[in-house]
């Protein structure tokens, strides 16, 4: 199917030229990420993107390793290979000990085991370090790293009440957007209104945190490093009759499991998955929260609360 | 009449229960699908059991209804499954 370069194992860490000498470590969601063999470019650029995230500090914490490497890529002729209903979708190839992706501009190989580490390769210096190609990457990584915790990269709005992160899913279009907009107008915090990482901490309670990756309303978290722990999971319809219902539980696992992407499309990984959503939803069971655009932030929180 | 007895998932699906309910997840579309009671009991079974024939016997002891129907409602099941790609 995929005519990604076979890299299993180990060895694809040492594969490839490295197009330089910068180190660039992201911090974020409780997890590091270390990206190694950057040109100066590259790490300027990355540095200057994910700028609230970059960490000076951090040397001996367990981290996630990606060596990035100039290669040459395979021509294609196929204008949509990376295109799955009209979005661009890189390619992805999963196996028991990790994944290959093929993407516009670069192939990665993540290997899961017996470390997390990964290899992203490509043959063009700035499209590397580009959102298409960098964002994509580790988007991709954060989900895994987030399963490997046993914890969940969710495609949600998070907001923050009294201190506790409620989680908002849905669907394109449900309001996680607005809903996000309507909290910032009145004061509250917001970690993302696309994407939040929930890991669990010591006492197996999960927590959330915000991700970098800017999604409608850009990045509008206060602090990108701190994590909250998670009051409410709420599956979000808009409705003029606005209201805090409960929801069937196999019907809350097939909406969270639709929105954790990347890894639910892993077959190898399907089992882990499952048992994250077991472990969440037997702790934080969704519910149906219909609401108004025009409702004010308090009086979704209210209806909630009464809910 | 399905001549096929021996019944598997494919590798591509993931089953669990979530009483009272069930989620089969095909994981090739990527779809999550929610299952009824019935449909959460005959998905054990076939995990179990792994034979419609024996599928069938188990859900008779199990349920107060005629043969008849239940492999019926087994069958028609087993089709849905199989119209679906999720039996190997």
């Amino acid at each position: 199917m995929l005519d990604i370069r076979n890299l299993a194992g180990n060895t694809a860490v040492s594969r490839g030229e490295p197009w330089g000498d910068r180190e660039v470590v992201l911090e974020f969601a409780a997890t590091v990420f270390r990206f190694h063999g950057l040109s100066g470019a590259q790490a300027s650029r990355i540095e200057k993107r994910y700028g609230r995230v970059v960490s000076e500090t951090v040397a001996n914490a367990e981290a996630v390793h990606t060596q990035v490497c100039k290669a040459p890529l395979p021509v294609h002729s196929d204008p949509l290979r990376y295109s799955t209903n009209n979005l661009y979708t890189p390619l992805t190839l999963h196996d028991s000990a990790g994944l290959e992706v093929e993407g516009f501009g670069f192939q990665a190989r993540i290997d899961l085991t017996p470390d997390f580490h990964g290899l992203l390769w490509g043959e063009d210096e700035a499209l590397l370090a580009r959102s298409i190609v960098f964002e994509n990457y580790l988007r991709t990584a954060a989900a895994y790293a987030a399963l490997r915790r046993e914890g969940l990269f969710l495609h949600s709005a998070g907001v923050v009440v009294n201190d506790k992160a409620w989680l908002f899913l849905g669907r394109s279009g449900a309001g996680k957007s607005t809903l996000s907009r309507l909290a910032l107008q009145e004061g509250a915090a917001v970690l993302s209104d696309d994407a939040n990482i929930l890991l669990p901490d010591v006492r197996g309670c999960y927590r959330a945190g915000p991700v970098p990756f800017a999604g409608e309303l850009g990045d509008v978290n206060r602090d990108a490093r701190q994590d909250y722990p998670v009051a409410g999971l709420f599956w979000l319809e808009q409705s003029d009759r606005p209201a805090c219902l409960s929801m069937p539980p196999a019907v809350q696992w097939a909406r969270v499991m639709a929105c954790c992407p990347v890894v639910n499309v892993d077959p190898h990984r399907g089992g882990a998955l499952l048992s994250v959503l077991e472990k969440l939803l037997r702790q934080l069971p969704m519910r149906v929260l219909r609401f108004r655009k025009d409702q004010t932030f308090i009086a979704i929180v209210k209806s909630i609360e009464e809910g | 009449m399905h001549k096929q007895d021996t019944l598997r998932l494919h590798p591509d699906i993931l089953f669990r229960a979530v009483p009272p309910e069930g989620v089969l997840v095909d994981q090739r579309i990527p779809s999550v699908m929610v299952i009824n009671e019935s449909g959460l009991r005959m998905m054990e079974l076939i995990r179990d059991k792994g034979s419609r024939q024996a599928v069938i016997d188990a859900l008779m002891e199990e349920y107060d209804a005629p043969a008849e129907v239940i492999r019926a409602d087994v069958d028609a099941f087993l089709d849905d499954l199989r119209n679906r790609d999720m039996l190997s």
